[in-house]
């Protein structure tokens, strides 16, 4: 081997031992950033909202890459749109929204998104050729929404370091906001399912006051029969003087009035069973209300209507369902005795949930008044018979518990919710006729994009 | 005897044609995070052909990207140096699959059909696990054999004693040559892997495609590629150089958890994109 191919052997050693020296470097380098990664991910363990995640995202970003904008969309599960959720800085959402929405047009969003990985491109809103990259949040069952990051460096000064560490954090930011969003779901469908435990024992509670009630009052009815037949006979007697036959007369009334109070309690342990045909739900609000626009106080409530014009037909007793809607009607009228406003609305859902038994859907009256409402400890007991808020004494209180029968007898289900002062909501849900007639109005907004995920 | 066979394949693959020198360097640059695309871009673009190669990969079919990627920078921001690396090796490995001697001809091209399809099939299984880096994934399934390219072309004499008992006694490859040599094209591949510097996971599911439970953290790869190798004989992609299906490693399979009625539309996409690479890639 000769001198000068020792000496090239050499260099070229010595130069490799440099390539080796500055990538062991780079390596250190990178697994520092790694343990600050992992302190990130400490820190972001701790919070439950996605505000915060995003905060601590935004500090420990600044830490990876030089950032000028950085925006955060998350996808909505239903609707698969994407929605701005923070930026930073502050005024930079509109511009963030144009660039999504240039991206999405031109292919390029759902090529990222369906690939998964982070990806650097030009921008196409922002000026001076600036570089965006891209952030898919992913975990392996769902896309949760992108991270937009616009750097100052240029597109072909990123090092694959850059690319690794925002991968990374990413993830674990996806990991966190699913658990998160997961967190989320899980309580309110926790909360629902509180709510309806409550509404069933509620349910239970009545229906063994129906019991009760039903057997009663047949045991009431009978003897009430035969004092007013008796009272009946003695009033046909030509030698009655005025003054018994007036007592008689008064005896009369008040075995009427008993069998109207044990009437309204026999409909309400349902014994009448509702004659079924079909109804528009919009008739018979039409028609409840103009029996009560003329009455007193009413004319001092400004009443708006929310009706959908194509409301399907549901199968249901006329009579009795356009007595509940007087019982509520009125009692929304009692609670603003000096005026207020009264909002009806119907709509039809495919979500029958609501529902005790499935079926193809669902028709939905709400009822809500700007009145005095009613306190929380009252308002579990606002479907019992006999109860009443109401201080008159005209009132036998057996109003809505007779409408809550007629409701149950009909499949459907009414509940209420109130706020001391902000006014009462009623909510009627009966069953809709068949599958077709119910009507789902498409949710697509114009002008926002969406994308299948 | 296993140990002197092992040391005759290492003397023989210190033989074998080396990766080209691009390849290479990028692999160094690719190790160094602090790579930037512009030093990797230089690079590639100073081999013109594999330039143009990479071009017309990444604007091929196989990554629908919707425009033209017209810049060596751009396809590398925007795949990700790891998708590049793949991507290379990929178009790399084109020249070990053209063919010196004619008498083997029609099984290189048998062979290079299998592993192509076995590429294709990695490469949508992945996609239906959502895997995250399925150029990685392509590379494995084109590479998983290539120790039995290696014995075709360096070890004729071993590779045709296989042949026969495979033919005569219709077995498996990997049997045969267990029996008859003493090592399998999957070590021999491993081995390959090693002197090419390929990164462990590529190694690994080389190394185990025939027994993905040994590939460590690499199983999911393994058996990946494992599934392709079956999916592809039953599809009668190409030729393995037996007629045999391998078992599918029960374990293996579990470990992907992969539904059995996700199987038809994998083998359908496969059909589908297979046509389409092979079509660009010959």
């Amino acid at each position: 081997m000769t001198m000068s191919e020792t000496d090239k052997r050499l260099r070229k050693s010595e130069r490799r031992i440099a390539v080796l020296q500055k990538g062991y470097e780079a390596i250190l380098e990178f697994i520092d950033e790694m343990e600050a990664l992992s302190q990130f991910q400490d820190k972001i363990d701790m919070p439950s909202d996605i505000e915060e995640i995003w905060k601590a995202f935004l500090d420990h970003i600044e830490n990876l890459i030089k950032i000028e904008v950085c925006a955060l969309f998350l996808a909505d599960q239903d609707t698969h749109e994407f929605l701005l959720r923070g930026v930073s800085p502050d005024d930079k959402g509109p511009i963030c929204q144009k660039e999504l929405d240039f991206q999405i047009e031109c292919g390029m969003f759902s090529w990222i998104i369906n690939r998964r990985q982070p990806a650097v491109i030009p921008s196409l809103v922002f000026k001076n050729r600036k570089t965006i990259i891209m952030l898919p949040l992913s975990t392996i069952k769902k896309t949760l929404g992108v991270i937009l990051v616009l750097t100052t460096i240029e597109e072909s000064s990123i090092t694959q370091e850059n690319v690794k560490l925002l991968s990374m954090l990413a993830k674990q930011c996806s990991l966190v906001m699913e658990n998160t969003l997961l967190y989320k779901d899980l309580s309110k469908e926790h909360e629902s399912l509180l709510k309806a435990q409550d509404q069933i024992l509620q349910a239970e509670r009545l229906a063994s006051i129906g019991r009760l009630t039903a057997g009663a009052s047949h045991e009431i009815l009978n003897p009430l029969n035969i004092i007013s037949g008796h009272v009946q006979l003695l009033l046909m007697d030509e030698k009655l003087t005025p003054r018994y036959s007036k007592y008689l007369n008064i005896m009369r009334d008040q075995s009427d009035r008993i069998s109207e109070i044990v009437k309204g309690l026999l409909q309400f342990s349902h014994h009448d069973r509702p004659k079924m045909e079909e109804v528009n739900v919009n008739d018979l609000v039409g028609r409840v209300l103009s029996l009560l626009e003329h009455g007193v106080g009413y004319d001092k409530i400004k009443i708006i209507k929310d009706l959908d014009d194509n409301i399907p037909t549901i199968m249901g007793d006329e009579k009795q369902l356009m007595q509940v809607l007087y019982n509520i009607l009125s009692n929304a009228g009692d609670a603003m005795p000096s005026g207020g406003r009264l909002k009806i609305s119907a709509r039809a859902s495919v979500d029958d949930s609501r529902l005790p038994a499935e079926g193809p859907g669902l028709i939905e009256i709400r009822v809500r008044d700007t009145g005095c409402g009613v306190s929380q400890e009252n308002i579990n007991k606002i479907f019992d018979p006999f109860f009443s808020t109401k201080e008159d004494g005209k009132w036998n209180g057996l109003g809505l518990s007779v409408s809550y029968g007629i409701i149950e007898e009909h499949g459907g289900t009414i509940s209420v919710e109130s706020e001391v002062d902000n006014g009462t909501v009623f909510i009627i849900c009966l069953p809709a006729g068949t599958k077709e007639s119910v009507i789902v109005k498409p949710q697509r907004q114009k002008g926002t994009k969406t994308l299948n995920l | 005897m296993k140990h002197t066979d092992l040391t005759r394949i290492i003397r023989k693959v210190e033989d074998l044609p080396t990766l080209p020198r691009t390849v290479l360097r990028i692999t160094e640059l690719v190790n160094n995070p602090k790579s930037s695309a512009r030093e990797l871009g230089r690079v590639i673009t100073e081999d013109q052909v594999l330039t143009a190669r990479l071009l017309k990969l990444v604007n091929s079919s196989f990554y629908g990207f919707p425009q033209r990627i017209s810049t060596v920078t751009g396809a590398i921001v925007l795949l990700g140096f790891d998708a590049i690396r793949s991507l290379l090796l990929t178009t790399s490995v084109f020249g070990l699959f053209s063919n010196k001697e004619k008498a083997n001809r029609y099984k290189i091209e048998k062979f290079w059909d299998h592993s192509l399809g076995c590429a294709v099939g990695a490469k949508v299984i992945g996609d239906y696990l959502r895997y995250e880096k399925i150029e990685e994934l392509f590379v494995a399934g084109l590479l998983h054999d290539i120790g039995k390219i290696v014995e075709m072309l360096f070890l004729p004499k071993d590779f045709a004693e296989v042949v026969t008992v495979v033919e005569n006694k219709n077995i498996l490859m990997v049997v045969a040559e267990d029996d008859i040599l003493g090592y399998t094209h999957a070590e021999v591949g491993k081995l390959l892997a090693e002197r090419w510097n390929l990164p462990f996971k590529l190694k690994n599911a080389i190394a185990h495609h025939h027994n993905p439970i040994l590939a460590g953290r690499f199983v999911r790869e393994a058996a990946i590629v494992q599934l392709a190798d079956i999916l592809c004989r039953a599809m009668d992609i190409g030729s393995g150089g037996d007629n045999k299906i391998p078992p599918l490693d029960k374990n293996a399979w579990e470990s992907l958890q992969l539904k059995m009625s996700s199987i038809e539309p994998i083998m359908e996409e496969m059909e589908r994109e297979f046509e389409d690479i092979s079509t660009f890639m010959t």
